[in-house]
């Protein structure tokens, strides 16, 4: 923590910590991958702590075979390795045999900015939410990524949290444990409202910038969501898109596959719906995440034009 | 040990069942499962993996996936597929089996069929079981399986890890799909190789029953992981498969055909 801001990965794996000092069946791999707060774990429960080397593919299919005899197995790498290598070990491995592993996708979307297309992870949440038998969690805060840890801590199914890089303050609006549950939390709500905004993730900081630079009349307010749980979609999530004429997605993901695929699949009847994500290309400009954001679709102003679209209607 | 003779029998009764089986469901890889199915006799019927009420307390990790259905009639035979999984099998009833192994099949523990999986998987499992006498892991795996990386990525784990409770069988055929790796990618000396991860590696024919036996107990005292290379021949049993790499997979037969085999089968085996 500096200043207000926390690391998500810090605070997912300080409860991880909690629950396997209770638990001598949690076990915690990583494919040489670190965090501050991984430090007291390989140093107070080294029996339940393994360095794999750097090789996420033979880390998943270890941590299956330890969850065949009944642990509950960790496993922590970076995002475009730990979704994207080793996707075909998910598939037969993890998902296939339904098994108690969850994974830490750490750094999703442009979170390594000037690392360049090799470790961005701009496609992880496409290739994931493909795969049955899962369940995938996106943490806008690192409150959201404590809470996240206290439940993957309690389910014995394939389990896949997409994590970010960043330190960031938490939301204003608390995640609350039944938002975890029901997989979604409201961040703006207006009664009646028609137009809605939803996305997940740390870029969700960009909408809430957004609807806070624009005035906007009571009859045309948006709601907001931030998507903890895609899959499986939150089922009241699916009944609450019924009532909204307008929706817009934003994703620091590529287009394909993203969360505009994901809401069309969940809605029955035809609604406005303007995506936002970032184009199906490779980025191989430096210039930082928030200036990338900003060029490649998803700056404030952008978004601000987009609902003042939906207002003006 | 049993006798030569009941492996015999044994050998020639499974080869027999799974013809038919292959010839009813026209489809499989018989090749491959042929060339190690002697080896699964031994493991099975000297208790290398033990067995109570219908249980496997030891597991075989099936990593060459397609060669599973070698150990389906073993494991019927021994009380653990039951009688409505093996006979349904092969026409179209509604039956567990199928020709790649998963975890939901009595006795199978792992899904496989993707190549270069088994190690890994096999790895996890004698970790958590590390207690002497817990549970041994066997780990079948082809040679085909070494062109997959993550077989090394096992390896350097497996070694590092010092597991007494993991033998890997390295079944070494020389046919895959295309031919003889040795005339399309060599893989050079793979004892050597798997040895330099200090995993004891030694090796023997696939089909002698008795140096199987005797090498799998050899193997079972030894401190650390160990593998045995077993040098089997593709479709073993079969005058018309045998090292044929085309035989990887089912080939179209008549039933004159298949009866011919079965009958050549059984004279080989009367001999």
């Amino acid at each position: 923590m500096t200043n207000n801001l926390f690391f998500q990965r810090d605070s997912f794996i300080t409860e991880v910590y909690k629950g396997a000092k209770k638990n001598k069946n949690i076990f915690f791999l990583s494919a040489d991958f670190g965090a501050p707060a991984l430090d007291q774990f390989r140093e107070n429960l080294k029996k339940q702590f393994l360095h794999l080397g750097i090789c996420e593919q033979n880390m998943v299919d270890f941590a299956c075979g330890l969850a065949l005899e009944k642990k509950k197995v960790f496993i922590y790498a970076m995002a475009p390795f730990l979704a994207l290598r080793c996707l075909e070990q998910h598939k037969t491995a993890t998902c296939l045999m339904n098994l108690n592993v969850c994974s830490i996708v750490t750094g999703i979307g442009l979170s390594y900015a000037n690392s360049g297309p090799t470790h961005y992870s701009t496609e992880d949440f496409a290739s994931l939410r493909s795969l049955p038998n899962c369940n995938i969690y996106t943490c806008s805060d690192s409150e959201t990524a404590k809470m996240v840890a206290k439940e993957t801590l309690r389910v014995k199914t394939p389990t896949f949290v997409r994590l970010d890089r960043k330190a960031s303050k938490n939301l204003t609006t608390k995640v609350s444990k039944k938002d975890i549950i029901k997989g979604f939390r409201y961040l703006r709500k207006t009664k009646n409202s028609k137009n809605l905004i939803l996305s997940q993730g740390t870029i969700i900081e960009r909408p809430l910038a957004a609807l806070d630079g624009i005035k906007i009349n009571k009859s045309k307010q948006f709601d907001l969501i931030d998507l903890i749980r895609a899959k499986p979609f939150p089922k009241e999530l699916k009944k609450n898109l019924s009532k909204y004429n307008s929706i817009i997605t934003i994703d620091e993901q590529t287009s394909t596959g993203s969360l505009e695929s994901l809401i069309k699949e969940n809605i029955s009847s035809k609604k406005n719906i303007i995506p936002m994500s970032l184009p199906d290309q490779f980025i191989f400009e430096n210039m930082g995440r928030d200036n990338l954001l900003d060029k490649y679709g998803l700056s404030v102003s952008k978004i601000k034009k987009n609902i003042l679209k939906i207002i003006k209607s | 040990m049993k006798g030569l003779l009941f492996y015999k029998k044994k050998s020639y009764e499974i080869r027999k069942i799974l013809l038919e089986k292959f010839f009813l469901l026209k489809e499989g890889h018989p090749g491959s499962v042929f060339s190690i199915l002697d080896v699964l006799l031994v493991l099975y019927y000297e208790k290398f993996v033990r067995i109570n009420k219908n249980k496997t307390l030891d597991d075989v990790i099936m990593s060459k996936g397609h060669a599973t259905v070698g150990q389906y009639p073993i494991l019927y035979d021994l009380g653990v597929i039951a009688d409505k999984d093996w006979k349904n099998w092969g026409k179209n009833q509604n039956t567990s089996l199928k020709m790649f192994g998963n975890n939901n099949i009595s006795g199978i523990k792992t899904a496989t069929g993707s190549l270069g999986h088994g190690i890994g998987f096999g790895t996890g499992i004698a970790y958590a079981n590390q207690k002497k006498n817990k549970k041994n892991v066997y780990v079948i795996i082809s040679e085909g399986e070494l062109y997959e990386g993550s077989t090394w990525e096992a390896l350097i784990l497996l070694g590092s890890l010092k597991l007494r409770n993991v033998t890997i069988i390295l079944d070494v055929n020389n046919n895959i799909i295309l031919g003889d790796p040795r005339n399309l990618l060599n893989l050079g000396n793979m004892r050597k190789k798997i040895q330099s991860f200090d995993i004891f590696t030694d090796e023997c024919n696939g089909h002698d029953f008795l140096a199987l036996n005797k090498k799998l107990l050899k193997h079972k005292k030894i401190n650390k992981p160990t593998c045995l290379i077993v040098n089997t021949v593709k479709g073993k049993g079969f005058n018309f498969m045998e090292n044929k790499s085309n035989w990887h997979y089912w080939n179209p037969m008549s039933i004159n055909q298949y009866n011919d085999a079965i009958e050549k089968l059984r004279i080989k085996y009367d001999q």
